[in-house]
C-alpha cells in the first residue's frame, strides 16, 4: 500500500484525507443522530422501569433512580391485593388478542392473495373500504357499540372485543399481506399448477411457505394493536370477565384511598410490555427475511 | 410421450388484441418443435395455451387426440420449463425436483409407480446435480438452476415438455452448452417437446420442425433445411439465416443471352425457368443470400456455369479469419426503400440499411474502395411478390422432402437412443 501512496501527488493525498475525514464525520453524525433518538424513545420505559421498583414513599421523592429497590410493586399486582384485577386482565388481554390476530391474519391472507392474484370486479373497492374502516375514529364508534353489545348480550364478553378489534387489525393485515404477495413471482405458482397442483395445493404448499415472513411480520403488528387498545377496553367492559390490562390499569387503587396507585400501574406496564419485546426479539429474523431470493433469475 | 394437434387456435384478448390467430399444426410424438418469431409474435402466448396457463379463445387443442381445452394444467400431463425457472426458493434442489412426485403421491392416495427418490437421484444424476440435491436454489449458478428446472420436468413422466426461452438468462458460452445438452437429453427421452425461442441459431439447431410466426400468425412450419432454402415467403426467408438474406429490388429484362434481372447491384443473368416466375410482375424483390456470393477469381470452372459474374465496389470489409464480409450499398428507390424498412419493423430488427452482405471466402484479395468481380449463385436465386411477400421460386416438392428427410433423420436418431439404453439397461 505504501508504495501507492507515494506515487500520490500531495494533491491527491490531501483529497484522500479529505474523504475519510468525510466518511468519519457521516459516521459520527449517525451514531449522535441514533443516540438521541434512542434517548428519546427508552427515557419513558427506563422511567416507568424505575418507578415500579420504588416504594409508595419513594414515588414523589423527585429522583430518577429508587433508593432501595424493592419487588413491592410487582408483589401487589402478582400476589398481593390487586392480583385478582391484573392477573384476569392479563389472561383476558392475551386470549383476546391472540383470538383476534389468529382470525385477522387468516382472513387477511384469504383477502390479500385474491387481491394480489385474481382480478376481480370491486377489488379496489374492498381495498378502500378497508382503508376507510381503519381510518375511522375509534371513539365515535364506541357509544353506538356499547348500546349494540349491550342489546345482542355481547357487552363486556371476549367476542365483544375480538369483534371491534378485528375492524382495527384486518384492514392493517390486509394491506401489508397485498403488498407481500405481490412480491412473489407468479411463475412460482404457475409452475407448481404445471407440476400437478390444484390451486390449493399450490397456494399451500409454495406460497404460504414464501408468505411465512409476511404473515409473521401482519400477526406481529395485528397483535400490538389489539394488545395496545384502550378505548374499546374500557368502554364495552364492566367486570373482570373480559377486561384487558390496558383498561384495568385505571382501576389499581393504592394500599389506601390516599396512596396513588402509581408504583403498581408501573409495574403493571413493565409487564405488559415483556411479551411485545420478546415477540419483536423471538421473530426478528422473519421479519427481516427476505426468503424470495433465489426464486427466479438473479 | 404423446402427440400435440392445434386446430385452429385462436387467442382473443379482453382488449381485443389478437395474440394468436387461427394456428393449426400437427406435433408428432416425440418430435422437438420450435416457436420462433420476433418479440410479440404469439408464441409465448401459444405455448402457455397449450400447458393451461392461458384459456384458448377458440380452435382445438388435442393431446393424444384428447380435447384439452378445459382441462386444468395440472391434469394435462405436461412440463415446462420457465424463462426464469421458477425454482421454489424454500426447497432444496432435492425437494424441487421431487415437488411434482411428491403431489401426484398426494393425489393417489400415496401409492405413485416407484419411489421417488429413486426417480430424483436418478434425474438428479442425468443432470449431474447429485452433489447439489441439498442446496437451495439461490445459492446455484444460472447454469445449475437451469438444470434444476429441467430436473424438475424430466421425474414426471410427463406426456410432453414445454420450454418458454429456456436460455435466455445465461451467457452465451453457457448458452450453446446448454443447447447441446438440450438436445442431447430429448433425443434420449424421446419426448415430444414444444420450445419457444426467439434465437435462430437455436431454432436452426434444436428444431425437428421449426414454426415460423408473424403477429400472431403461422408463416410456415418446416425442417430448419427447409426453411433456409425453400422460404415461403419474404419475412421467413429475411428472418431465418444469419447474416440474413438481401433482398434486391429488380425488373426483368430480355438480354442478349436470354433473361437478365436488372438489379441496383448490376444485370444479373438467371436461368429460363426462375425468369418464368417473375414474368409480368414488373418490379420483384430477389432475395440472395451471402454465401451465394464469391470473389471471381476463386470460383473453380465446374462452379462457375451455375452463376454469373459482375463488377462491383465494396464499400468495406470484415475479415473474420473463417469467411470474410464484404458489403456493397446501393441506392433503393422510394418504393422499395418503403418495402424493405417495413419488413424491419416486422422481424423486430434495426433499420435495415441498404446494403448487400456477401460472404467471401476469407483467401479473398479483394479489396474495399475499388472495383473488384464478385460471382453470385443464380441458380439458387429467390423471388419474391413484392405485394404479398409471397416466394415465386420456392419448390414445394424439394421443400417437402428436405422436411420429410429431416423427418426419418429423427426416427433413426429416436431408435439409436433407444438401442443405447436398451444396452445401457
Amino acid at each position: 500500500m505504501s508504495t501507492s501512496t507515494e506515487a500520490l501527488t500531495p494533491d491527491e493525498v490531501e483529497g484522500q484525507k479529505r474523504a475519510r475525514r468525510a466518511r468519519r464525520n457521516t459516521t459520527i453524525g449517525w451514531w449522535v443522530i441514533t443516540i438521541v433518538i434512542a434517548v428519546w424513545c427508552l427515557f419513558p420505559v427506563a422511567s416507568i422501569l424505575s418507578t415500579s421498583f420504588k416504594t409508595p414513599g419513594e414515588l414523589a421523592n423527585g429522583r430518577f433512580f429508587p433508593d432501595n429497590p424493592s419487588f413491592v410493586n410487582y408483589e401487589e399486582i402478582l400476589v398481593g391485593d390487586s392480583r385478582e384485577l391484573f392477573l384476569s386482565a392479563l389472561r383476558n388481554s392475551i386470549g383476546i388478542a391472540v383470538i383476534a390476530t389468529l382470525i385477522a391474519v387468516v382472513l387477511a391472507t384469504l383477502c390479500a392473495y385474491a387481491i394480489a392474484r385474481l382480478n376481480f370486479p370491486g377489488k379496489k373497492a374492498v381495498l378502500t373500504v378497508s382503508l376507510m374502516v381503519s381510518m375511522f375514529p375509534v371513539i365515535s364508534l364506541v357509544t353506538p357499540l356499547f348500546n349494540m353489545w349491550r342489546t345482542l348480550g355481547l357487552y363486556d364478553t371476549w367476542p365483544g372485543l375480538i369483534i371491534p378489534y378485528l375492524s382495527l387489525t384486518l384492514p392493517i393485515s390486509i394491506w401489508t399481506l397485498a403488498a407481500f404477495f405481490q412480491q412473489i413471482p407468479w411463475e412460482l405458482e404457475q409452475a407448481a399448477q404445471v407440476d400437478g397442483a390444484t390451486p390449493l395445493q399450490a397456494f399451500r404448499k409454495v406460497i404460504v411457505p414464501l408468505a411465512a415472513p409476511g404473515v409473521f411480520t401482519t400477526a406481529i403488528i395485528a397483535f400490538f394493536i389489539a394488545w395496545n387498545d384502550f378505548v374499546y377496553g374500557i368502554s364495552l367492559t364492566s367486570t373482570e370477565a373480559a377486561r384487558p390490562v390496558p383498561a384495568a390499569l385505571a382501576f389499581f387503587t393504592g394500599a389506601s384511598q390516599f396512596e396513588s396507585p402509581t408504583g403498581a400501574i408501573s409495574a403493571a406496564a413493565i409487564i405488559v410490555t415483556i411479551p411485545v419485546v420478546l415477540l419483536v426479539m423471538l421473530f426478528q429474523k422473519q421479519i427481516v427475511a427476505g426468503l424470495t431470493s433465489g426464486a427466479v433469475k438473479g | 410421450m404423446a402427440s400435440i394437434t392445434l386446430n385452429n387456435i385462436v387467442k382473443t384478448y379482453d382488449d381485443g388484441f389478437s395474440a394468436v390467430n387461427n394456428v393449426s399444426m400437427d406435433i408428432a410424438d416425440g418430435e422437438f418443435v420450435i416457436l420462433v418469431g420476433p418479440s410479440g409474435c404469439g408464441k409465448s402466448t401459444l405455448l402457455r395455451m397449450i400447458v393451461g396457463l392461458e384459456d384458448i379463445t377458440s380452435g382445438e387443442l388435442l393431446i393424444d387426440g384428447e380435447r384439452m381445452n378445459e382441462a386444468a394444467p395440472k391434469d394435462r400431463n405436461l412440463a415446462m420449463v420457465f424463462q426464469n425457472y421458477a425454482l421454489y426458493p424454500h426447497l432444496t434442489v432435492y425437494e424441487n425436483i421431487a415437488f411434482p412426485l411428491r403431489l401426484a403421491k398426494d393425489g393417489n392416495g400415496g401409492k405413485a409407480g416407484g419411489s421417488v427418490d429413486e426417480k430424483v437421484q436418478h434425474a438428479a444424476r442425468m443432470l449431474e446435480l447429485t452433489e447439489h440435491l441439498d442446496r437451495k436454489p439461490a445459492n446455484l449458478s444460472g447454469g445449475q438452476r437451469q438444470r434444476v428446472a429441467m430436473g424438475r420436468a424430466i421425474v414426471r413422466d410427463a406426456d410432453a415438455f414445454l420450454f418458454d426461452e429456456p436460455l435466455s438468462n445465461l451467457d452465451a458460452k453457457l448458452r450453446g452448452q446448454m443447447r447441446s445438452e438440450i438436445a442431447q437429453l430429448q433425443r434420449r427421452l424421446g419426448v415430444t417437446s414444444v420450445y419457444v425461442t426467439h434465437d435462430q441459431t437455436e431454432a436452426m439447431t434444436l428444431g425437428d420442425r421449426v414454426a415460423v410466426l408473424k403477429k400472431g400468425v403461422l408463416q410456415q412450419v418446416a425442417s430448419p433445411r427447409e426453411l433456409y432454402e425453400q422460404p415461403v415467403n419474404l419475412f421467413v426467408a429475411g428472418f431465418i439465416g444469419s447474416p440474413s438474406m438481401n433482398f434486391l429490388p429488380a425488373t426483368l429484362k430480355e438480354g442478349a443471352g436470354g433473361s437478365v434481372l436488372s438489379s441496383p447491384i448490376g444485370d444479373i443473368p438467371v436461368p429460363a425457368e426462375r425468369a418464368a416466375k417473375a414474368q409480368g410482375k414488373g418490379l420483384v424483390l430477389i432475395g440472395l443470400r451471402p454465401e451465394f456470393f464469391e470473389d471471381a477469381a476463386l470460383v473453380d470452372e465446374a462452379k462457375m456455369s451455375k452463376g454469373s459474374v459482375f463488377t462491383a465496389e465494396l464499400s468495406h470489409l470484415e475479415w473474420l479469419g473463417h469467411e470474410q464480409y464484404g458489403y456493397i450499398e446501393f441506392e433503393p428507390d422510394e418504393k422499395t426503400g418503403r418495402l424493405l424498412s417495413d419488413l424491419a419493423a416486422d422481424m423486430d430488427a434495426e433499420e435495415l440499411r441498404p446494403q448487400v452482405v456477401t460472404t467471401l471466402s476469407a483467401e479473398s484479395r479483394v479489396r474495399p474502395g475499388q472495383p473488384v468481380e464478385l460471382w453470385v449463385d443464380t441458380s439458387r436465386i429467390h423471388i419474391f411478390d413484392p405485394e404479398s411477400g409471397e416466394n415465386l421460386t420456392r419448390d414445394a416438392e424439394a421443400g417437402a422432402e428436405l422436411t420429410r428427410r429431416a423427418g426419418q433423420e429423427r426416427e433413426r436418431e429416436l431408435s439409436l437412443a433407444r438401442d443405447r439404453d436398451a444396452q445401457n439397461a
